[in-house]
């Protein structure tokens, strides 16, 4: 069993940016996802920019794998099957009446 | 030629036997026609032989196609687990820029799993990538192309209008479904037609298409019956009316279909009815009626009043009664309902009660209706079952049947009728046609009693 402990860490702390937050959401929810920065931004509804950076930073914790570089870099989920577990978790604790999810999204204007 | 079957429910019937391996189907049509679920059940039927399956999704989230494909019982989540099928939401460039790469994340993929059927959905989108139709045409080339290489079989979707002319994508492709909709009256139905097929045959026409519980069933038009073995029937079957079978030698040939015609309240269902009682009850026989406008209570309730329970045949196993609402099924639908109940009760006579509720959507399309009882006299042939086919006609008229092509299908036609003399109504039956059989013809006077029907023919030293 890996130590998941780093990867719960990781994982609240992408809840400064709603942008990480909607990225690791969308791939746990489609994890066959495989597209290009520009690709996903699509997906998501969002400029490719902040997407980009989002994704950066997911493949630095290891949720995110890269495949090439530049515009043309495909992005994956994780096929980890220890940082899925964690991810599962993370997203029910999101969903949770008063969890960050939820208030992030009030916040946005919309509910869940 | 080898083919592989799709293992959609008469999809490989309109196409001769399936797709050839190795090569690209185009399913085009509307929004809402159901292309991405043809285009799923095509790789979830594929993973249910053996083969791993892809399926690239331009527009549809995965999350999506997975509710919609647990819908039908497919559990696409599980297939993932099982790594029998991957799902790749992605876009049309990266497609573009990985599947043409000879190596790439694409690639390793595909070899990985072993991927034998692959969905595109939709090639609409590679628009996104040009508008020109010459580079888009080379594009889709050479994306076939690579998956055909890898023996891939492709099935790729396409959204287009209700009328439109055929597209480049259409001469890139082996073969082409197109899916649209048709309106019957006030009704809508969805159908399916094969345009193109390259290397085998195909039925051409439009099918009716339904979204069943397990997913789209085709119901082709012309669907070959094959009944292994049916039953051995005696060389006559008896009605059981003696007058009536000393008119027709004796009993009616198994594998007969008989129009019945004649006026409201002359008698028909009675005798259909009474034909079938008697087969059973002195025959050992079995029988179904399959009803269409009557409603089972009273046709139950007609039988009781002569004595007959048919109740009690049917839980004797002997007896079905059948009702269909001719206002829901397709016609395809309805004959191969009908088909399945004679493949199960392997009865010697059935009754149709009444034909023209069935054929009430072909909007008196003459080709469609001879087409149509020409099927169901093949069908009920195929069974060696005697069929009755009722047709209401119009009192004090020389009307036969319904549509005016009734008459040269059956093998037979039996008209009843009443006349009034005085205050009176006299009833009468005749035998009008009975192909291969001697019969008498003309009028014959005939009575409704308590017991049924009674026919007055007497023939050469016999009584009444």
């Amino acid at each position: 069993m890996k130590d998941t402990k780093g990867i719960e860490e990781i994982l609240n702390s992408i809840c400064d940016s709603i942008i990480k937050i909607g990225l690791v959401i969308f791939l746990h929810q489609n994890q066959g996802a495989l597209d290009t920065a520009e690709g996903l931004s699509r997906w998501l509804g969002k400029t490719e920019k902040e997407v980009k950076h989002a994704l950066d930073e997911l493949v630095n914790v290891g949720i995110v794998e890269i495949f090439g570089e530049g515009p043309s870099a495909i992005y994956s989920y994780t096929q980890d099957e220890c940082i899925l577990q964690v991810i599962e978790q993370f997203i029910n604790g999101l969903s949770r009446e008063n969890g960050p999810l939820n208030k992030a999204m009030s916040l946005l204007g919309g509910g869940k | 030629m080898h083919q592989i079957l799709t293992g959609i429910n008469g999809l490989d019937v309109i196409l001769c036997g399936g797709l050839i391996p190795a090569s690209a189907m185009l399913i085009e049509g509307p929004p809402g026609c159901g292309k991405t679920t043809l285009g799923v059940q095509f790789i979830v039927n594929g993973i249910q032989q053996g083969e791993p399956g892809l399926v690239i999704t331009f527009e549809q989230f995965a999350d999506q196609l997975y509710k919609d494909a647990y819908n039908y019982g497919w559990d696409l989540k599980d297939m993932e687990r099982k790594k029998m099928l991957r799902i790749i939401c992605t876009s049309p460039s990266t497609i573009k820029d990985h599947l043409l790469q000879s190596e790439g994340i694409i690639h390793n993929l595909i070899n990985r799993m072993g991927v034998k059927r692959v969905l595109i959905d939709s090639i609409s989108h590679f628009s996104r990538i040009t508008e020109k139709e010459g580079p888009l045409r080379e594009l889709l080339f050479s994306l076939i192309n690579a998956l055909k290489q890898k023996n891939i079989t492709v099935t790729l979707t396409k959204e287009m209008g209700l009328k439109e002319e055929p597209s480049f994508e259409e001469y890139v492709v082996d073969s082409i479904i197109n899916l649209s909709y048709e309106h019957f009256g006030e009704s809508r139905t969805r159908t399916i037609e094969v345009i193109k097929t390259r290397g085998h045959d195909h039925i051409s026409g439009k099918h009716y298409i339904k979204f069943n519980t397990d997913g789209i069933t085709i119901y082709p038009r012309q669907f070959i019956i094959e009944v292994d073995n049916p039953t051995p029937f005696a060389d006559y079957i008896p009605s059981g009316i003696s007058g009536l079978d000393r008119m027709v030698g004796g009993g009616i040939t198994p594998g007969t279909s008989i129009l019945l015609s004649g006026p409201a309240g002359t008698g028909k269902t009675t005798l259909a009815m009474q034909s079938m009682y008697n087969s059973m009850v002195k025959n050992g026989n079995k029988a179904v009626l399959f009803l269409t406008g009557e409603s089972p209570d009273s046709v139950l309730r007609l039988a009781s009043g002569y004595g007959w329970d048919m109740q009690d045949l049917q839980d004797k196993g002997l007896f079905k009664l059948v009702y269909h609402d001719f206002t829901k099924l397709n016609l395809e639908e309805h004959i191969r309902e009908i088909d399945l109940v004679l493949r199960e009760l392997k009865p010697a006579v059935v009754s149709v009660d009444s034909l023209p509720p069935m054929l009430h959507n072909l909007n008196d399309n003459s080709k469609l209706i001879t087409e149509k009882i020409y099927q169901l006299n093949n069908l009920f042939k195929a069974h060696r079952c005697v069929s009755f086919l009722i047709v209401r006609t119009l009192l004090g008229t020389d009307q036969i049947s319904s549509y005016g092509e009734e008459e040269a299908l059956c093998d037979g036609i039996v008209i009843l009728n009443s006349k009034k003399y005085g205050h009176t109504r006299r009833r009468s039956i005749e035998v009008y046609k009975l192909r291969n059989q001697k019969h008498v013809t003309g009028e014959c006077g005939m009575d409704i009693t308590d017991n049924g029907i009674r026919v007055f023919y007497v023939g050469k030293g016999g009584k009444k």
